[in-house]
């Protein structure tokens, strides 16, 4: 019951745990870190998340929780700057930010338009 | 435990070490619950690979059939709660299934997997029913062109209008998971259901190269729930069949229930094999 619970809820809400929506969209992304004034490099963002600085993931919900959760976790009080580029199905560019103890504007290179948004190329 | 949920469990257990799943228990990395965050990670993680290990050697030797089958699927939800990163739909299922084997009854039905079986089309139809890029199209025309780039898509939606192909695609996985989510409730039509599933998952298989992790291989085992196991196995052989009478000991051996009764008849047959209402009739004449 617990299970039909939680396909409904997928109804109104983009997690998709325990909903059993598998491989339901193509989300290709890549995110910029940057923790403490430093902006991670691949390596330094694969050690810190456990993920590919750039990357697929069938639930891109799925990606904002890890990046999110590492933050807020423990031993983690560094501040942070968040900034992910994602395209869902090849289409739908979206832009996501999140910052962790800063109020100030984005501090990375504010030049990320559709062209930067991740392709297949 | 009835045989062919044995057969399942020990199938299952086999594809997890095909994959090495075991040995990709996760320290404590993002959990679900972030309590998990304060357990060793080294010691949580070793402590779950042993108990998996020692059930899955457990369960091949058929010792506390029951209790290895909670500790497999326990090790493996433990696995998966402990790292968000470690998450998949397929090791969800195939935990969950390992679990629901336990609790199923020696005799009847098992609801749960089938259940189980059948929340898991449902979920998937219904997700895609209501995503706008299943609708359109969308989603195939990017798995196949961009993800699993594929020729023959690529040839067979050139002659169709753009889009037409990627939109029938769509549908029918939606129409195919909500038909077969009816079909394994009522739990009419098994063999429909297994040659379905299989065909289905074999042509995405086919079209897209890929297993998702364990998940089809766990599907195609929890197939085995809708088997009904015979009772009794009639086995009518020709007496004078020199091979059989060199092979027939090895099988007897292995008919560890003792399900198969051999009977040596002067049919025309070489070998007739009588299960329930249906008989299966061998015509080899190697050693006639």
């Amino acid at each position: 019951m617990s299970q039909l619970g939680m396909v409904v809820y997928a109804r109104f809400d983009p997690m998709r745990y325990c909903c059993w929506a598998p491989f339901d969209s193509l989300n290709r992304y890549h995110v910029r870190a940057v923790v403490a004034g430093h902006e991670l490099d691949k390596w330094e963002f694969r050690h810190r998340y456990g993920l590919f600085q750039q990357g697929t993931d069938g639930a891109i919900q799925h990606v904002k929780d890890i990046l999110v959760q590492v933050e807020r976790g423990k031993d983690r009080g560094a501040r942070a700057v968040l900034s992910m580029t994602y395209t869902t199905n090849s289409i739908h560019p979206q832009r996501w930010i999140w910052r962790f103890g800063i109020e100030d504007d984005f501090p990375l290179d504010p030049a990320d338009t559709p062209d930067t948004f991740p392709t297949n190329e | 435990m009835p045989p062919q949920l044995l057969l399942l469990a020990k199938l299952l257990t086999f594809c997890t070490f095909l994959i090495a799943l075991p040995f990709k228990f996760p320290q404590p990395f993002v959990p679900f619950f972030t309590c998990l965050d304060n357990v060793p990670g080294e010691l949580w993680q070793r402590s779950l690979q042993v108990a998996y290990l020692v059930a899955a050697a457990s369960l091949f030797c058929n010792r506390r059939v029951r209790l290895s089958l909670v500790v497999l699927g326990i090790s493996l939800l433990l696995a998966i709660l402990s790292s968000r990163l470690f998450y998949s739909n397929g090791r969800l299922f195939c935990g969950l299934v390992l679990l629901l084997t336990d609790l199923e009854r020696d005799r009847g039905r098992p609801w749960l997997l089938h259940f189980q079986l059948a929340l898991t089309y449902f979920g998937a139809g219904l997700n895609k029913v209501f995503h706008p890029d299943w609708r359109s199209g969308q989603f195939m025309e990017a798995l196949l062109n961009d993800n699993f780039p594929s020729r023959l898509y690529g040839v067979v939606a050139a002659l169709f209008p753009p889009m037409s192909v990627a939109r029938i695609m769509c549908w029918s996985t939606i129409v195919i998971e909500l038909i077969l989510t009816c079909l394994i409730l009522t739990g009419k039509r098994p063999r429909t259901i297994i040659w379905c599933v299989l065909l289905f998952h074999g042509f995405v298989m086919i079209l897209t190269g890929s297993f998702y992790g364990i998940f089809v291989p766990a599907v195609a085992t929890t197939l085995f729930a809708m088997v009904t196991w015979p009772e009794r196995v009639d086995v009518e052989y020709r007496e004078d069949s020199e091979l059989l009478d060199h092979v027939r000991p090895g099988l007897q051996a292995m008919d560890f229930d003792r399900i198969c009764h051999w009977r040596p008849t002067s049919t025309e047959h070489w070998l007739r094999v009588t299960a329930g209402s249906r008989t299966l009739t061998g015509c080899l004449r190697c050693d006639v």
